[in-house]
């Protein structure tokens, strides 16, 4: 045991002594690491906003998209859910407590006097605040009497209200929609950075969906999408049965005909978000393993050089009783030193690569023990593997040949 | 009786020694045939010129070497069948090395280079704390006259003190042999002068001393000299 010690004491010896191998061997490996850290990190966030998503969303909550999934998936827009299946549906399901309209228009002009921008318009009812968990940070949520009497009024994203409005107070003042349809701000939703997608969930307006249909879309009976939740208690399953049959036959769709109509769960989203995190970990994975191996002949071979170099202190070593044992326990013990230190310096540095990437693009990042316990421990396993060819080769020197 | 005193203080004992290098299809014989005894307490000096055969010898009494055949008792032991690892511990605890160009760590201190052999001896056996080592490596330092430079690197050293420095190592473990290879043919004659009379003074105080040299004055600080030619021991004078 003390013999051990002493060979991981002349093992640090070495590493701070023989300065140049030590930086090389430590950088190489730290951006291995780094893109390691980075890639565990990303897959972690994805997965955290997703089920913070979902947490939000409500685990009882399905989301019903007009036309089938093979047409959504071509880009057909298939006009089939109307207000009048809002109104059904929620006669029919008594333990749906929300059902709720979403109609969307992206990069949609406003205006406010003289500052002009683009935004996503949404469609909603009085329960958008509710039936999203967004708290409103000033003012109110649309009124019963705004959707009810189709009033021109909107509650908007913070981002909206900031570029339009700077500093000044956005509740009651009016703004303009696609260029002409004049809107009163009701409120300013709270901040709500981005989504697990990127995609920017402050830079947005909802406004009565009835007045939306009417003034904005020129189609006042379809609707792209209907929010319901349900009570706790069933499985969504059968809910999602009960539904599709419910609205096949408001349709009056024949056995044989496809639906018009597809039901969403949040398992489905996260099942998606997996599915893009997961090619997204394939092709940065490879990189970042290819990176460390490429770490790792570095160290070998410096570190072969290095053992060449020091064939005279090998020699000494040997002629005052090290074993060969304790010639290659060093020797491991150095590449496994350089190469955690290298892990530690490769978290860091993916951390902050991770806080620049952040500034320049929405990308959700988690960093956790699990990120750096596997970038840590691949470190060491790197100094282990790559390190025994050049330690063995120390081991096994003559030491009459290395002290000639 | 004669016989029984002889084997008390016999320290180490040769007996036909051979050794053989295998260099492509030619097979050298560096030793062939080499038996000598020397006593504990002795002070001996093997002298042969360049390719005589004396440093295989050297390596082979200081077990960084075996023979091809033949026997080679070392406090009683034989030494000629042991393994590496065995070879290493008894280098450690029996054998002190004193090399021609000094052979220190340079980029440890003094202090630790004189430490260096208690980092392969096992805890049991000696220095049961690093704390005693360092005292007695301070001891030692002070005896060979470099405890001042206890915190110097080699560089910053003389070549002398530099072979003080070896010495010191040589002598941390208390071995029962001191074996110095040329101890002085990197030193200029006052420095070599000074060197060999801290080996007379090790001497006096009961450590056994073989110096290998090619040098007639620094062999004749030795009690004995034994000379090697072509593989075997010339004559003894």
């Amino acid at each position: 045991m003390t013999r051990l010690i002493n060979n991981i004491r002349s093992a640090m010896y070495a590493v701070v002594s023989f300065k140049l191998r030590t930086l090389f061997c430590l950088f190489s490996v730290s951006l291995g690491i780094a893109s390691i850290t980075l890639i565990v990190a990303s897959v972690e966030g994805a997965y955290k906003k997703a089920y913070d998503f979902v947490e939000k969303f409500g685990p009882e909550t399905l989301l019903v998209f007009g036309g089938s999934e093979e047409q959504r998936a071509n880009g057909e827009k298939m006009k089939a859910l109307t207000l009048g299946d809002i109104k059904a549906i929620g006669e029919a399901f008594p333990t749906a407590v929300l059902v709720v309209p979403i109609a969307m228009k992206g990069s949609t002009p406003i205006s406010y006097k003289a500052v002009k921008s683009q935004t996503l318009v949404i469609g909603s009812t009085e329960d958008y605040s509710r039936s999203w968990a967004w708290p409103i940070e000033e003012g109110a949520d649309l009124s019963r009497e705004d959707t009810a009497f189709g009033r021109n009024s909107c509650l908007i994203g913070l981002q909206v209200a900031e570029t339009l409005f700077k500093d000044a107070s956005p509740v009651g003042k009016t703004m303009l929609i696609n260029t002409k349809i004049p809107c009163k701000v009701t409120g300013v939703l709270a901040d709500r950075s981005a989504s697990a997608m990127g995609v920017n969930l402050n830079d947005r307006i909802i406004m009565p969906i009835g007045v939306m249909m009417k003034k904005l879309m020129n189609d006042a009976k379809y609707i792209g999408a209907i929010k319901i939740k349900y009570q706790e208690g069933r499985p969504l399953k059968y809910w999602i049965e009960q539904l599709r049959l419910f609205l096949r036959d408001r349709h009056q769709l024949k056995e044989g005909q496809s639906d018009d109509f597809t039901i969403v769960s949040p398992e489905q989203i996260i099942q998606f978000l997996a599915a893009l995190t997961g090619s997204l970990v394939v092709s940065l994975g490879i990189s970042g393993i290819v990176s460390l191996v490429v770490s790792g002949f570095v160290l070998a071979n410096l570190f072969l050089l290095s053992v060449k170099e020091r064939t005279r202190e090998i020699g000494i070593r040997r002629a005052v009783g090290a074993k060969r044992g304790d010639i290659f326990n060093q020797f491991l013990i150095e590449a496994s030193l350089i190469t955690s230190a290298g892990g530690v310096l490769g978290f860091m540095t993916g951390y902050g690569a991770s806080k620049l990437l952040s500034m320049v693009a929405d990308f959700p990042m988690h960093f956790s023990w699990k990120a750096f316990s596997i970038g840590f421990a691949l470190s060491v396993v790197t100094g282990l593997l790559f390190g025994v060819a050049p330690a063995r080769s120390a081991a096994t020197l003559d030491p009459i040949e290395s002290i000639r | 009786m004669d016989a029984q005193i002889t084997e008390i203080s016999q320290l180490l004992e040769l007996r036909d020694i051979r050794k053989q290098f295998i260099a492509g299809d030619v097979t050298v014989e560096a030793l062939r045939g080499v038996s000598l005894t020397i006593n504990k307490g002795a002070f001996t000096a093997i002298m042969g010129a360049s390719g005589s055969g004396k440093t295989t010898l050297m390596n082979i009494i200081g077990c960084l070497d075996t023979p091809t055949s033949g026997t080679y008792l070392l406090n009683g032991r034989d030494i000629s069948g042991m393994t590496d690892d065995e070879l290493s511990v008894i280098r450690n605890a029996t054998v002190g090395f004193v090399f021609q160009s000094f052979f220190l760590l340079h980029y440890a201190t003094v202090l630790e280079n004189v430490l260096l052999p208690t980092l392969y001896t096992d805890s049991q056996l000696k220095h049961k704390k690093t704390h005693t080592a360092k005292v007695k490596a301070m001891e030692i330092l002070k005896t060979v006259g470099l405890s001042e430079r206890a915190l110097f690197k080699p560089r910053q050293l003389s070549g002398g003190q530099q072979q003080r420095a070896a010495i010191a190592r040589a002598l941390i473990n208390d071995p029962a042999l001191i074996i110095c290879d040329e101890p002085t043919g990197s030193l200029d004659t006052k420095t070599a002068a000074e060197i060999m009379s801290i080996f007379t003074e090790l001497n006096k105080m009961g450590t056994t001393i073989i110096i290998v040299t090619h040098d007639s004055n620094i062999a004749a600080y030795a009690d004995t000299t034994i000379a090697i030619k072509d593989g075997l021991i010339d004559a003894p004078r």
